[in-house]
């Protein structure tokens, strides 16, 4: 039930009495008024009966007056007659006089004609009274026997001599009493009435004529049988409701009664109920309507507190009305705003509270010991990766989810929180979220004790750390990184703090620097340091740390580092400067560079070298031309005859033998060195191939003017003949240039363990210490000038070296020093001699070839005139041709038994027309091939082509004498 | 007025280019070193001298550099094979210290012949 309820009941309460005794009241009221009515009705009524009274009275007066006028007692009628004719006349609503004898025989008739029989007078019982008390009665209401109209008698007892004698009677019309009646100013619907004797109507108000004589209602008859006056409620004769007031009179027995209206009686009270009901539901109405007002003034603002209590209570924010009215509701509002703002607040900071949860990531537990219950927040549920709510609520349902490993230890780390005089735990563990993710979280805990130090709850809080130990993890392989960087880098790494104490130093730059770290570390790092560094260095951080003045510190620059033992070497330095906290450090990387600056210095070398080496190639290519071109010019100016003639010849064969065979050490040389050469092994025995070489170097006469010494003993290797003449035709040819005239050159071949060894020892100018290291590389020279000893190119013994290598041997050279000679060594691996030593194949003879029809193809006209030439000077028949058709077309006519062909022809190649002739002349012809591509596998092309031998370019006169003679 | 001294190490070169030269009407003798052709040129003087610059025992230049100062009024002409290199430019460094004509070997021997011809008008 609402406020408003109450109120409007407690008003209502309040008025119930207020309105019974308005009820009572009124009902007193109401009747005081009916009381007051009837009252004046009464008195109305004594009034009127007064006045019929009196009306009757007069009557009875005059017709008593009448019974004493003589002739009555003397029984002169006849006078007396007279007299009442008289009086009869006198009195206008007189109709009649009668006079009767006791007996009621009438006696005398005014109206009745003289003489005419005489009814007896009526009686309605009126004559035993009058005879009975000698009173004048008043008769009732008779139809006269000879008025013959309904009329009431007045009679009186005429009295002679103390008896009666007559009864005179005065009939009396109604009217008389009507008009007092009808005179009367009643209200309308009221009647009066007058009754006689026997209640019978007189006169009445309304319908006087038509109700006279009529007996009176019945319920009037009763009241007057009950009493002879009073007031009673009724009906009229016509059936209307009346209250009705009446009165018999004493005198004359007659009755006056009134009729008035009932709605007229009771319209009074009626009205007098009607207002005070009225003026009682007004007051209702009023009371509840101001019970209304006030109840709102109260109800609202406590129905907005109401509003606010719950809407605080469902933790809305709310907004608390300014009231003005209630003190009370007033203090309560206060009291609620301050309750409002405490509660705000208390919010405010749960959602800190839950916001620094929820930022942190961080659930609570609390853990009910007794009951075993556990509870958890949303958030660590969250943390646990379960749904709101559906944690299983027990220490067993935690237990779970925690990761195998760290089990025991969050076990532990519970069970001694429980301990006595312990009360918190502090721990990191896994756990493994439902869809298998593992977490790492950081719990803490603490117990709540009773009374009696029994562990009642602990409660504690979870916070997800994941990411952290994630980052704890980066950061460690980072530093495991680093760490790896700088020991295992090759650059030594040093830092220093601000007073230039060591403070870490890397393997490397132990390394470096020959100390270990420890020897180093907290020292000053000018110990690594040679001087002018060692002195400068503390100077130099100084003012480095006061200026900001960098020499060193962001860039790289080379200096000089000192190393334990003492020795300095060169090495590159790069500073930098970083902070740690406040603290200045500096980390150095340091780079020992004395490899890099020995290869640099040789490298500068090898760009000398290479420098001197073309420089020489130049002089060494352009003086045999110039010797040439010199000689060529005294050919043209010289007879053939003459002995100049014949010294520019012999200066060209020189010359271009010397070419030849520079320019063959340059391709051989570039061959080798690119990995083109190939080796075409076999087994042979070293001493013969050393022996023919020195033997045909004799009848050359190139060993002329030198001493030679050959000792040679067989030893056999598997190897290339011509490589193998290669390598001591060089060795022998840098014997003869070191060796002045009349030295001494000793050749030995022998074998040494595995080893076939070939040793080329002269009495030469020796070899410089600083040359021996690197005589064999390729453009090596001595240290000399343009004034030069008589010195190749710096080729042969980087080809003797590499040749002997693609052997698997090796090549060294001794000397006792500048001036005392020189020893060179070839070590080959030795075979087995073969079963059957080669026996040794004398060299043929050469014999002279019998002339021969010769077809030279080649385009080029010096080249095939000096083959023509030469071919023609041996006695042969020769035919040229400039290229293949016209060689082709030469070969059907001459049949030429030997055909020379350059491979390079402008129109088709000398493999094409080697094998058309091939075709054509069939086996009767030697082909060979001329080229200046020396390689085996221009040799095999040209052997498939029908080649049976291939030349390579130059040819020597001998060389092509000794391959035609071959031919059979 | 036609003597010619040659010095150069390569004894095909130089008895070649003497048989031209003789050829051509000059009286011509030879030296293998830088050295040698001083002391030849002591004994025997000439007119013109002919070298190479890359010689055994003394370097051409040095030669050249001698014969200017001990003999100034012969005239020089370097033939030399050594190439023009950045580092070494051979024949200019003669050419600045004194040689009239340079010449790269190989060369037209008469074009030899008319320098020399030049040189000998005063």
């Amino acid at each position: 039930m609402s406020l408003r309820s109450y109120l409007t009941a407690l008003t209502l309460a309040t008025l119930l009495p207020v309105a019974i005794f308005a009820a009572i009241v009124g009902y007193f009221l109401v009747d005081h008024e009916r009381d007051t009515f009837r009252r004046g009705a009464e008195e109305r009524t004594q009034a009127l009966l007064t006045a019929v009274d009196a009306e009757l009275k007069g009557s009875i007066d005059t017709i008593q007056a009448l019974s004493l006028v003589a002739g009555l007692y003397d029984g002169n009628l006849p006078y007396f007659r007279v007299s009442a004719r008289r009086v009869l006349e006198s009195q206008p609503h007189w109709a009649n006089i009668n006079l009767a004898l006791p007996d009621r025989q009438r006696v005398l008739d005014l109206i009745a004609p003289e003489g005419a029989p005489l009814p007896p007078i009526t009686d309605d019982g009126e004559i035993a009274i009058l005879l009975r008390e000698r009173k004048p009665v008043v008769a009732g209401m008779a139809l006269g026997p000879t008025s013959k109209s309904s009329n009431f008698a007045v009679r009186v007892p005429v009295i002679r001599d103390g008896a009666i004698r007559y009864v005179l009677s005065a009939v009396v019309e109604p009217d008389s009493i009507g008009r007092l009646v009808s005179t009367q100013d009643l209200p309308a619907g009221w009647v009066a009435v007058v009754l006689d004797r026997n209640n019978r109507i007189v006169a009445r108000s309304v319908e006087s004529e038509k109700s006279r004589g009529q007996l009176a209602s019945q319920s009037l008859r009763d009241a007057l049988a009950r009493a002879p006056s009073g007031w009673f409620r009724g009906s009229t004769i016509e059936g209307r409701e009346v209250y009705t007031p009446y009165r018999r009179s004493e005198v004359t027995g007659w009755t006056f009664a009134m009729g008035i209206p009932a709605e007229a009686v009771d319209a009074a009270a009626v009205r007098a109920a009607w207002l005070l009901v009225l003026g009682l539901l007004g007051a209702i109405g009023l009371a509840i309507a101001f019970a209304h007002l006030v109840g709102r003034r109260i109800s609202a603002p406590i129905a907005s507190l109401a509003a606010a209590t719950a809407a605080m209570a469902r933790g809305q924010s709310i907004q608390i009305p300014d009231s003005r009215g209630v003190t009370e509701i007033r203090v309560l509002a206060t009291a609620l705003r301050a309750a409002t703002q405490t509660q705000a607040a208390l919010r405010a900071s749960e959602e800190r509270l839950r916001m620094v949860l929820g930022a942190g990531r961080m659930g609570n537990w609390e853990w009910n010991v007794r009951t075993g219950e556990v509870t958890w927040s949303t958030d660590l549920e969250a943390i646990h990766g379960m749904a709101p709510g559906s944690f299983a609520g027990t220490f067993a349902a935690f237990q779970k989810d925690i990761h195998p490993d760290d089990l025991n230890e969050v076990q532990r780390a519970v069970a001694q929180s429980m301990e006595h005089g312990r009360s918190e735990h502090h721990i990191e563990y896994r756990i493994i979220r439902p869809d298998g993710a593992v977490r790492w979280v950081e719990g803490r805990g603490k117990v709540f004790r009773d009374d009696s130090g029994t562990p009642v709850r602990l409660v504690g809080v979870c916070m997800d750390i994941t990411d952290r130990k994630r980052a704890e993890e980066e950061l460690r392989q980072a530093e495991e990184r680093t760490r790896s960087v700088v020991d295992h880098v090759v650059d030594g790494i040093i830092t220093i703090d601000e007073r230039g104490a060591v403070e870490t130093f890397n393997p490397a730059a132990e390394r470096i620097f020959g100390y270990v770290a420890s020897e180093v570390v907290g020292r000053n790092v000018n110990m690594l340091m040679p001087e002018p560094y060692r002195g400068n260095h503390d100077g130099y951080l100084a003012n480095y740390l006061r200026t900001g003045q960098a020499k060193i510190i962001g860039s790289g620059r080379e200096v000089e580092g000192r190393r334990k033992d003492g020795s300095i070497f060169p090495m590159d330095l790069a500073v930098s400067a970083f902070y740690i906290g406040s603290g200045r450090r500096f980390t150095g990387i340091v780079r020992d560079i004395t490899e890099r600056k020995q290869a640099e210095q040789a490298l500068r070398e090898a760009d000398r070298a290479k420098d001197e080496f073309l420089a020489m190639l130049s002089h060494e290519l352009r003086n045999p031309l110039a010797a040439l071109t010199t000689a060529a010019h005294v050919l043209q100016v010289a007879e053939p005859g003459q002995t100049a003639a014949a010294q520019a010849r012999g200066v060209v064969d020189r010359q271009t033998k010397h070419m030849a065979r520079l320019i063959e050490d340059l391709l051989d040389i570039s061959r080798v060195t690119m990995g083109k050469a190939t080796l075409e092994r076999e087994v042979l025995n070293l001493a013969d191939v050393v022996s023919n070489v020195v033997q045909s170097w004799r009848a050359a006469g190139r060993l002329d003017g030198a001493r030679m010494l050959l000792t040679a003993a067989p030893a056999w290797v598997n190897a290339d003949r011509v490589r193998i003449e290669q390598i001591f035709s060089n060795l022998l040819d840098n014997a003869l240039k070191f060796t002045p005239a009349a030295g001494r050159i000793t050749v030995s071949v022998r074998q040494e363990g595995g080893d076939a060894v070939l040793e080329v020892s002269d009495e030469g100018e020796g070899i410089a210490p600083e040359v021996s290291g690197r005589m064999f590389e390729l453009f090596a020279q001595g240290p000399r000038g343009l004034a030069r000893s008589e010195g190749g190119m710096g080729i042969g013994l980087a080809l003797v070296k590499r040749l002997a290598g693609m052997h698997g041997g090796s090549v060294s050279a001794a000397s006792e020093g500048r001036g005392r000679g020189a020893v060179f060594t070839v070590r080959l691996p030795a075979v087995m001699a073969p079963e059957r030593a080669r026996e040794q194949q004398p060299v043929p003879a050469q014999k002279a070839a019998g002339p021969r029809r010769v077809l030279v193809i080649e385009d080029n006209d010096d080249t095939r005139q000096m083959l023509r030439a030469t071919l023609a000077l041996g006695g042969h028949e020769v035919r040229e041709a400039a290229d293949g058709a016209t060689g082709l077309a030469a070969a059907a006519e001459l049949r030429p038994e030997v055909a020379l062909i350059d491979i390079g022809l402008p129109d088709i190649d000398g493999y094409e027309v080697a094998r058309r002739l091939r075709s054509t002349l069939d086996g009767a012809i030697m082909l060979i091939a001329l080229t200046g591509y020396g390689q085996a596998e221009d040799q095999r092309q040209a052997l498939e082509a029908g080649f049976d031998l291939h030349l390579t370019k130059p040819v020597t006169p001998e060389r092509l004498a000794q391959a035609i003679a071959a031919l059979r | 007025v036609n003597t010619i001294l040659i010095a150069d190490d390569n004894r095909d070169f130089s008895a070649a280019l003497k048989l031209a030269l003789e050829a051509a009407g000059y009286i011509v003798y030879l030296a293998a070193t830088g050295r040698e052709a001083i002391l030849v040129q002591r004994s025997t003087p000439a007119s013109f001298f002919i070298t190479d610059l890359v010689m055994p025992d003394t370097d051409g230049l040095e030669a050249v550099a001698a014969f200017r100062k001990e003999f100034p009024t012969v005239k020089i002409v370097v033939v030399s094979g050594a190439q023009r290199l950045d580092r070494s430019r051979y024949l200019e460094t003669a050419k600045l210290i004194g040689a009239d004509f340079t010449f790269q070997k190989p060369f037209e021997v008469e074009a030899l012949l008319e320098a020399l011809k030049s040189l000998r008008r005063p």
